[in-house]
């Protein structure tokens, strides 16, 4: 099953997003956009064509023949008097096509506008292709509300011809209403805000029981993000002829740096209170080079725009008045577009609705991301089966000195396995038991008890020898199968245990609350649990050293290992930590000493020809006192 | 350009529940048939979330390549921008205004800057007297000249760079016409 692309469609740049592993995803296009400018264009010698980032580069040298903003003639007839004005603002050639629509002519060819449109959405579709790396031959594509029959029907004929099946043409405010999660579950009425880059949306959408209705629509088809950059270009340029008595309007290289630094002050002042817009050898004179230096604040910007924002408030109370309902009806304000990212933006959005309008999602994205996810559940991806639970606590067995030790942290997506060895802490241990804690405490008695059995029949041996692999199996319906099994003897044994998630939600806050709140004192617990076990693992591993090797091991240094050893002991069980780590570091390195002498007088005596099978064994001790997990009465971790 | 909502036809009011599930239909042969149809449903879904896994995998794979040779772009166009006022500077100083060392001094300060981003993969794009190529550069001015093609950079006002090999940011130029 092929994905479905989502694509927002917009007046100046285009965004494509796909659902993959149930969440939207916002693809980039090749040249590495995550949005893709609405621009075509051909050029009349060499009949090349160009789309997105490389028409618009081109457009200064092929003005007749680059083709922006054709959204606005989508669906239009030539003398439709919405779009004359549009008509006279391009620098391309628009005249009447078939059936009086409108049409647009590129290089001499008159093409219709949805065969221009297609041209974007067939890069956009090419470029997915490429970037997930399987077919893609059906979308769904975003309008704005107020777009009638002969719109859409032009939009879908676009996809068509771009090579896609349009399964869905979605409103573009409820796209974005989609992309914050407003489903059939919630009922109220959304106020839309979208302030894009060149134009304005306003719409108030009524959901009701699993559907969508558009009570009012309203905005300004030429205001946008490129009108607030105007302003502080105008603005830098005035101050600059006050200064310096130079018009940088006039000059063509300076204007096009003070527009790049008009939009990036803009974006500063997002989050500064003030930006400094610093642009060296911006022209010359007889007297020498010239620089700009100025210093733009917060409150000055929204000064000179402030007018802007209000204009976009006459529409949003029009369209409210329009639904019927008064601005406190409004439950939800959702902001789309670059633009809306400005705080005065946000500042009279909220004055107008009295709400704090919706924000996580990225504002040139949400209405892609909306489309993707309207395609995910006509997919089936989102609503079917695949929604995965998560087990919320961790679930783990007590091993030595009264640790938990997690094998499903809490958070995992399930069903899910997990498998673990562990051994005997004691010599000629024959049996493991196998204790089942829920919770997130590093101590054992501070968890919830869910399950406990035993597993017998272990072979005699030194500790830390038998493997018992230890299986914790959670099915997708949160039952958890624990089984031990002794990779030795091939015995095995198993519980089920049905109640892991027997807790309601408060209680499952209410333990991991507890949990962050003793987090200090449990993990220096845990620590000094550690070290004992440490202790007791090196204390055991001297006492074989000697045990094993009487006749290598001199009196002195037997006498010195075992006075080690008894410290150790002591401060063990003393628990004094302190004296723990004093005595335990004291103890391994007279181990090493020992070791180490040995060693070299058996290498004195090595030209005799000693037989290596008579060396001691030393770094396959599991026992050593590195191992810092070895743990547990009855089980250590290997 | 306010509709009134009645108009609206299907396709605006939005269903949003999910059309993909079945209903069993009336005369439905057997318990066996049912369950036979739920394992073939449950194995598709099986494959599927398997096949999106891998998937994911070889795309993260390939997001993590990505990121290393891109990562730094935002961080490397910015750099771009001072180097551009850097070599503003550094083109403007006559040879004889000022004392030789100072100049030797800036001159290896730039060249260091360039190695730097050079080992970063950073290249810069050869367009002057280059046919005008928009996935490389950005026109800024269609100029008529004496004698000169058509189509071809006459001049950069702003270097290009690519970064690894993709365009970083175009070379804006002027371009000639026929005059």
């Amino acid at each position: 099953m092929s994905k479905i692309l989502g694509i927002d469609l917009g007046t100046t740049n285009s965004c494509m997003a796909v659902i993959e592993t149930g969440e939207p995803k916002v693809l980039e296009n090749s040249e590495g956009g995550r949005t893709t400018p609405s621009v075509v264009a051909i050029n009349p010698k060499s009949g090349e064509r160009y789309v997105g980032l490389t028409a618009r580069r081109q457009a200064v040298t092929n003005p007749e023949n680059t083709v922006f903003s054709v959204k606005r003639f989508m669906g239009m007839g030539f003398t439709d008097k919405a779009i004359k004005n549009d008509i006279a603002l391009v620098p391309y050639k628009v005249e009447a096509g078939s059936n009086g629509a409108v049409a647009v002519n590129m290089a001499g060819k008159a093409y219709a506008p949805p065969e221009i449109a297609a041209m974007t959405l067939q890069k956009m579709k090419t470029d997915a292709e490429a970037k997930i790396g399987e077919k893609i031959t059906q979308a769904v594509i975003t309008v704005p509300a107020y777009f009638d029959d002969s719109q859409r029907n032009a939009t879908k004929d676009a996809g068509r011809i771009a090579g896609l099946e349009v399964l869905r043409i979605i409103n573009e405010p409820t796209a974005a209403a989609v992309a914050y999660g407003f489903d059939e579950t919630k009922d109220g009425t959304i106020a839309v805000y979208d302030l894009g880059g060149g134009t304005f949306d306003i719409t108030i959408l009524q959901m009701a029981d699993g559907v969508v209705e558009v009570k009012a629509t309203n905005g300004d088809t030429h205001l946008g993000g490129d009108d607030f950059d105007q302003r502080i270009i105008e603005w830098i340029a005035d101050e600059f002829k006050k200064s310096d008595g130079i018009d940088l309007k006039q000059d063509r290289m300076a204007l096009q740096r003070l527009r790049e630094s008009a939009e990036r002050a803009k974006i500063e002042l997002s989050t500064l209170t003030q930006t400094e817009i610093n642009l060296p050898f911006v022209t010359a004179d007889s007297s020498g080079p010239k620089h700009l230096v100025i210093n733009l604040t917060k409150a000055s910007l929204e000064n000179l725009v402030g007018d802007l924002v209000q204009k976009t408030m006459d529409p949003c109370k029009k369209a409210i008045s329009d639904a019927g309902i008064n601005a406190t009806d409004i439950d939800e304000v959702i902001l789309v577009g670059g633009m809306t990212r400005m705080p005065a933006v946000q500042d009279a959005v909220l004055a107008l609705f009295k709400k704090e309008p919706h924000q996580g999602v990225n504002p040139d994205e949400v209405v892609a991301v909306g489309a993707a996810l309207q395609a995910g559940i006509l997919q089936g991806e989102v609503q079917d089966l695949l929604l995965l639970d998560v087990t919320p606590l961790t679930l783990g067995i007590e091993t030595m000195g009264g640790v938990t030790t997690s094998l499903i942290p809490r958070n995992t997506t399930i069903p899910t396995a997990k498998s673990e060895i562990f051994t005997t802490a004691a010599d000629g241990q024959t049996s493991v038991e196998v204790h089942v804690l829920q919770g997130e405490r590093p101590m054992a008695p501070e968890n919830k008890t869910i399950g406990r059995f035993m597993l017998d029949g272990i072979l005699s041996a030194p500790r830390g020898t038998p493997q018992v692999e230890v299986t914790f199996d959670l099915d997708a319906n949160g039952i958890l199968n624990v089984s031990a099994k002794d990779k030795g003897t091939g015995k095995e044994q198993k519980i089920t245990i049905t109640a892991s998630s027997g807790l309601d939600e408060s209680e499952i806050e209410q333990m991991v609350k507890e949990a962050e709140e003793h987090a200090e004192e449990d993990e220096q617990l845990r620590k000094d649990v550690e070290l004992r076990n440490e202790a007791e693992n090196t204390a055991y591993s001297a006492e074989k050293m000697i045990g094993d090797n009487p006749e290598i091991v001199t009196d002195e240094q037997k006498t010195r290992i075992e006075d080690g050893v008894k410290a150790v002991r002591d401060a063990i069980q003393k628990e004094d930590s302190g004296q723990i780590n004093v005595s335990l570091t004291e103890l391994q390195s007279t181990i090493q000493e020992v070791g180490q002498a040995v060693y070299a007088s058996q290498a004195a005596a090595e030209s005799g020809g000693v037989d290596a099978q008579d060396q001691p064994p030393s770094d396959d001790d599991p026992n050593n006192g590195s191992k810092k997990d070895t743990i547990e009465g009855d089980f250590k971790e290997v | 350009m306010i509709q009134d909502s009645e108009e609206q036809n299907d396709n605006q009011n939005m269903n949003i529940k999910d059309i993909g599930t079945e209903e069993p239909s009336s005369g439905q042969n057997s318990d066996i048939e049912l369950a036979l149809k739920e394992v073939d449903r449950y194995k598709d879904l099986a494959h599927r979330t398997a096949a999106e896994l891998e998937n994911l995998k070889k795309r993260s794979l390939q997001e993590r390549d990505e990121i290393r040779k891109y990562g730094q772009s935002q961080l490397v166009i910015k750099m771009l921008g001072v180097l551009d006022d850097f070599n503003r500077a550094m083109d403007i100083i006559p040879d004889d205004a000022v004392v030789s060392g100072w100049k030797d001094g800036l001159d290896l300060v730039k060249r260091s800057i360039d190695n730097l981003l050079a080992t970063e993969g950073l290249s810069q794009i050869d367009a002057l007297g280059k046919p005008f190529e928009p996935a490389e550069h950005e026109a800024v001015l269609f100029e008529a000249i004496e004698g000169q093609d058509s189509g071809r950079v006459l001049s950069v006002v702003r270097e290009g760079y690519k970064l690894n090999g993709r365009v970083l940011r175009a070379a804006q130029v002027t371009v000639s016409k026929t005059s």
